[in-house]
């Protein structure tokens, strides 16, 4: 049973780091940015400091589970901002047809010409760091999978006979969109979201460890790096945990996407009647 | 006389075709032209052709589906195309449609009671536990109990969708129903069911049926009206009687000798009943001996009166 292992395996990494970024507060045993002491800096994981210090003597456990905090925030808030627009465009593209469709056509092309990463940069470098300005850049950089897959299903659907039934009811363009198709559509632009969390997961440690992301002393776990990387040898747990962090919720997040995907094709349901 | 309820007045509905060549002319399929057609109060008139002879798109353009290339269609002596047309929520109370497919035609992931219920709301004829006496009402009358509201429609079979789709057609009360191979997808038992649904329900509501089939024993039994469609043209139309009794038109004589009479068969006496006779110098259009290629001229022709209210299409 592969397909439940993905599902099931994926699902219970997504939730252990959500939980953990959550419950940041009460889990976390110093606080993240002022409980720092420079007697106990690059100390080794102990009972202490569960998995080590940093060279400002702040504890890496606490800051790692406050930086999910940050991470999960940009993840979960610019793929929806992403899947708001892909949507939008990609099922309104593939309804209306002409002219809007290849308009959106083009855009999508050029969206994805453009390394997302590259333009996220530009537009960071525009807006200044900080979490909003993150969000910005990321939601709107992503957004050209879940419109080019809202629209080809969306297609599928716009000629049956019952989308032709809700117009004859008299049931407006918007509203048909909304009712009849979005709901069939839903299961696809899902799975894209999914995945999509965890690049955005990845995106922002890349911006911040650029140092165009979240700005130190808050911790995110990009910035994390870049603080620890020249410790690396003397200090190794204040980046491996991080990235460790990185690791497992981008794992959590592709894996629960295949598994949805699966789960969701009509050719993997076939055993279940 | 007053206005008929539903006129189609010289409908023609061109699609143009894709260049067989950047430098080849334009090319125009002809899916319906110069058709003219009345539907009468409480009628059912048949539509009847092979595949791709047009009746379908005149149907859809009668729902407004199809933007017609010329001609027009009038309810009661108002325009149902061009710039004065009503609006989609306006027409929707004058014609609704049964569709062929019961498995394409519902939404799978809307329950059958929302989709009935939303219309009612749309059009602010009902809400909340009226709108639902409405929905249990209404499956009721096509069959069904009330308690099917709350189920999806893979719940249901074939037969049942194409009575929850005939509901969802019936819910805004309107005066004309558009039929397009309502049973052609159905099992044979399943499809006398269907017919006397739609038969009584005609008769208890009022109804003005065009129904569209290329089955000759499904029209046999509901029409008062058949109308024979071949490569967009009207070849023949009368009532039920002449048609069945006196078919004439070639086409229309080879497609009522398509069907089936086992009777017939087994007792070797198949025959048709006599044409009735046309003028001596005439000759009928088209000429059913070739095909034509969907995008060619048609030769110029009329429809002469061969009985009373039966005409066929002859040669100019």
């Amino acid at each position: 049973m592969r397909l439940r292992f993905n599902l099931v395996f994926g699902l219970t990494l997504a939730v252990i780091v959500v939980v953990a970024a959550i419950c940041a507060g009460w889990i976390a045993p110093y606080d993240p940015i002022l409980d720092a002491d420079l007697m106990v800096s690059e100390m080794p994981p102990s009972w202490e400091h569960l998995l080590g210090t940093d060279a400002q003597g702040r504890d890496v456990f606490s800051r790692v589970l406050y930086g999910a905090q940050v991470s999960l925030t940009v993840g979960l808030v610019s793929q929806m901002i992403n899947s708001t627009i892909g949507t939008v465009l990609g099922v309104s593209a593939g309804y209306f047809g002409g002219w809007w469709d290849d308009l959106v056509n083009g855009l999508t092309n050029v969206m994805l010409a453009i390394p997302s990463l590259v333009f996220a940069l530009a537009i960071m470098a525009v807006l200044g760091p900080g979490l909003p300005s993150l969000l910005i850049a990321l939601g709107l950089t992503n957004w050209s999978w879940t419109c080019r897959i809202a629209r080809s299903s969306t297609l599928s659907f716009k000629n049956q006979a019952f989308v032709q039934a809700a117009k004859v009811a008299g049931f407006s363009d918007a509203n048909i969109m909304r009712t009849q198709i979005l709901p069939n559509i839903l299961g696809p632009v899902l799975v894209i979201a999914t995945l999509g969390i965890g690049s955005a997961v990845l995106a922002e440690a890349a911006l911040s460890f650029l140092g165009v992301g979240i700005s130190p002393p808050q911790p995110s776990w990009g910035n994390m790096l870049t603080d620890s990387r020249e410790l690396i040898r003397t200090a190794p747990w204040a980046s491996v945990f991080p990235g460790l962090a990185i690791f497992v919720t981008v794992l959590g997040f592709n894996l629960l996407g295949d598994g949805l995907r699966d789960m969701l094709d009509p050719h993997m349901r076939t055993r279940k009647a | 006389m007053s206005a008929p309820l539903l006129e189609i007045r010289d409908l023609s509905v061109h699609f143009p075709l894709p260049r067989q060549s950047p430098l080849a002319p334009k090319r125009t399929l002809r899916a319906v032209q110069g058709v003219n057609l009345t539907l009468n109060e409480g009628e059912c008139l048949s539509i009847v052709g092979e595949s791709g002879c047009g009746k379908s798109t005149t149907a859809l353009t009668v729902m407004g589906l199809q933007e017609p290339t010329q001609g027009d269609v009038l309810f009661r002596g108002r325009s149902l195309t061009g710039a004065n047309a009503p609006g989609r929520k306006d027409r929707a109370r004058i014609a609704q449609m049964v569709f062929q497919d019961p498995y394409a035609s519902l939404n799978p992931r809307q329950t059958v009671g929302r989709m009935l219920s939303s219309q009612l709301s749309l059009h602010e004829i009902a809400k909340g536990s009226d709108a639902d006496h409405r929905v249990a009402d209404m499956l009721t009358r096509v069959g069904l109990t009330p308690d099917h509201a709350n189920r999806y429609p893979h719940e249901f079979s074939g037969g049942q969708r194409q009575r929850i789709g005939i509901a969802r057609a019936l819910m805004l009360d309107p005066k004309i129903l558009v039929l397009d191979e309502p049973v052609s997808a159905l099992d044979v038992s399943i499809q006398a069911q269907i017919i006397n649904l739609l038969m009584h329900l005609q008769e208890t509501l009022g109804l003005s049926y065009i129904m569209i089939s290329h089955d000759l024993s499904v029209v046999e039994h509901v029409s008062d009206r058949v109308a024979v469609m071949y490569f967009g043209r009207v070849v023949e139309e009368g009532d039920w009687n002449s048609i069945f009794n006196r078919p004439t038109h070639p086409y229309t004589r080879r497609l009522i000798s398509s069907v089936p009479d086992p009777d017939a068969v087994l007792v070797g006496t198949r025959r048709l009943p006599d044409a009735a006779p046309i003028p001596d110098a005439s000759r009928f259009s088209p000429d059913i001996s070739r095909r034509p290629t969907p995008d060619e001229e048609p030769e110029p022709s009329v429809l002469i009166q061969i009985g009373e209210s039966h005409t066929v299409r002859v040669a100019q």
